[in-house]
């Protein structure tokens, strides 16, 4: 069980707790108060420039580094509701099926980070990459320019469907959350055009590892090398020797990918929970 | 109610701090010559190590922003960490706006 | 290198998103007032308070199920004439997604409607919504407005059998009869022993 699920578990997986899904749709003006002035949202840069600080650190020294990480992680917490700067965690694809179950309204948009870091426009339904999940999507016409191209509601099944095909695409799956105790996206990543993933792999937070990890029977596995392309965490890789797939637990992040890629269903995912030196490891 | 102060909290540093500071190469980018990069996002597009990010610098609410207005976008040479300088976004721009010291 | 007439094209097919009017996310405040006036608590509690003065424990029940049971079915009643008459821009989107998607009646078409009649009446600005999904739909009444009324007309001993919860229970009833939906309502906790009142719709 992750930081999350001890926090806001209430004994299951968080995420498959329906309490930690986007929940009333009206707030009422503050009586007495006058409604804010107009370009009242948070800078759009500031979560640029404080990755940006946290590079700069490193030309500092490891002090300098480990505060602005410190400063960086604390930021989020304050304005998220995070916990450590943990904004996003690695799903599997059959839990994505069962998240999309508990939430609703569910709409297809744009991808952020593919935005911001390759300038790519997701304008229409199939280029969407990212799904929105909760009442709030519903207001998004508010900022048009963070959705660029819209929202496109799905059903549930529509939703499956949709993950199911990024996933045969090699997408690894990952939820976001938007404030505490408040998943408000399933995003579908790969290294290093997602920034979440960029910042997990590279200085430490912002994506947890997920619940599970893959294993391989090596009856079953022929060494089709299917599986060692789909890995984004370079886990996988096709053991010389043995010619069949290796995995290495610890840089698993138990997004499923290659369990959903083989063609001979030779991996498969077990909880980090029963792996008792794994059970840590996030 | 979970004690805070009680939760396991995972704090990786993948970084090796051993290693710091390091040496960063210096990417300059004139903003007076790229004024629309979400528009051309050639730097964006031919860089290997996704170091640039571009980002809408006014949200206006109701109102999607144009691309194509000058000064509505700004490209940011974030992850210079990650930069090569291989010079490909150099030759690739077509103001000449990038500049990298190294 | 994309040629000149490719860029043309490109150019010419980019339509940016522009709202057509200004567009509020909120809910009508002339829709609360209106809604307010007619179901503001004080009112349906002196009117109770009227009824089972002298009465017995036992009658009280069954009064206030008469008098409170049919207020609770007028509020919701109201509250979706109303709620219809007066859309916001998050209704109206809501509405194209259920179109589009044939889901989202329950819970978020009802959820709406229930937040109305709720932040109409009440004196909280957020209605705590615990759950909101296909099949459940679970709310939070706390600091209840309509309860203070009653413990204070009524006193404490009356408030104490919670009679007002029959308005509640039959708001939910006729919420998710107007939308020709089928459920049921439960109550999950109650002020008396819990703090908060909390009532679960799931749907059958």
């Amino acid at each position: 069980m992750c930081v999350y699920c001890d926090l806001w578990g209430d004994g299951m997986i968080w995420y498959l707790n329906p309490k930690n899904y986007p929940r009333h749709m009206y707030t009422l003006p503050k009586k007495d108060i006058a409604p804010k002035a107009a370009g009242g949202e948070a800078d759009p840069a500031g979560y640029i420039n404080a990755e940006r600080s946290l590079v700069d650190a490193l030309e500092k020294g490891p002090e300098e580094f480990e505060a602005t990480l410190k400063l960086l992680r604390d930021g989020m917490d304050l304005m998220q509701g995070s916990v450590g700067g943990w904004m996003g965690q690695a799903v599997p694809l059959r839990d994505a099926e069962k998240m999309v179950e508990i939430a609703s309204p569910k709409g297809l948009i744009a991808c952020i980070c593919r935005h911001h870091m390759l300038g790519r426009e997701e304008r229409t339904r199939p280029e969407m990459t990212c799904m929105g999940l909760g009442v709030g999507m519903l207001k998004w016409e508010r900022w048009p320019e963070r959705y660029k191209g819209g929202v496109y509601w799905v059903s549930t099944e529509e939703a499956k469907e949709w993950l199911r095909d990024l996933d045969k695409k090699g997408f690894m799956h990952s939820l976001m959350m938007f404030g505490p105790r408040f998943i408000g996206g399933i995003c579908n990543c790969d290294y290093p055009v997602c920034d979440a993933l960029a910042m997990r792999l590279d200085f430490g937070f912002n994506m947890l590892k997920g619940h599970h990890v893959a294993v391989v029977d090596y009856d079953l596995c022929n060494g089709c090398g299917i599986c060692a392309q789909r890995c984004q965490f370079g886990a996988l890789k096709m053991g010389v020797t043995q010619d069949k797939a290796n995995i290495d637990q610890m840089r698993c992040f138990g997004c499923g990918l290659c369990e959903t890629g083989c063609p001979r269903g030779a991996i498969s995912l077990v909880e980090r929970a029963k792996l008792p030196a794994l059970q840590e490891v996030w | 109610m979970v004690d805070k102060s009680q939760l396991k909290i995972p704090r990786p540093i993948p970084v090796d701090l051993t290693k710091l500071p390091l040496k960063l190469p210096k990417i300059e980018i004139d903003y007076s010559k790229c004024t629309v990069p979400f528009w051309c996002k050639k730097c964006l597009q031919v860089c290997p190590q996704v170091v640039f990010q571009v980002y809408c610098k006014q949200l206006v609410k109701l109102r999607e922003s144009d691309p194509r207005e000058p000064g509505v976008y700004q490209v940011i040479a974030v992850r210079r960490d990650k930069c090569n300088v291989c010079n490909k976004c150099i030759d690739v721009c077509p103001e000449d706006a990038i500049t990298i010291t190294y | 290198m994309a040629t000149n007439s490719e860029k043309e094209a490109k150019d010419t097919a980019y339509s940016l998103f522009v709202a057509p009017r200004p567009y509020s996310f909120e809910l009508s405040a002339e829709m609360l007032e209106l809604l307010r006036k007619e179901f503001d608590p004080p009112i349906i509690i002196t009117k109770l308070a009227e009824a089972v003065a002298g009465k017995k424990e036992a009658e009280i029940d069954a009064v206030a199920e008469k008098i409170l049971g049919k207020y609770g079915e007028e509020w919701m009643k109201k509250t979706l004439q109303l709620g219809e008459e007066y859309p916001d821009r998050t209704y109206e989107m809501l509405k194209e997604a259920a179109d589009q998607t044939g889901e989202l009646v329950f819970p978020q078409v009802l959820q709406r409607f229930i937040e109305i009649a709720y932040l109409s009446t009440q004196q909280f600005r957020v209605l705590p919504i615990v759950e909101n999904w296909a099949h459940r739909l679970v709310y939070k009444v706390t600091n209840c407005y309509t309860f203070k009324t009653l413990q204070e007309k009524c006193g404490s001993d009356v408030a104490g059998l919670l009679p007002c919860r029959h308005a509640c229970l039959t708001l939910c009833r006729t919420g998710w009869e107007g939308l020709n939906l089928d459920a049921m309502v439960k109550m999950e906790a109650t002020m008396m022993k819990d703090g908060y009142c909390q009532f679960a719709i799931d749907r059958v």
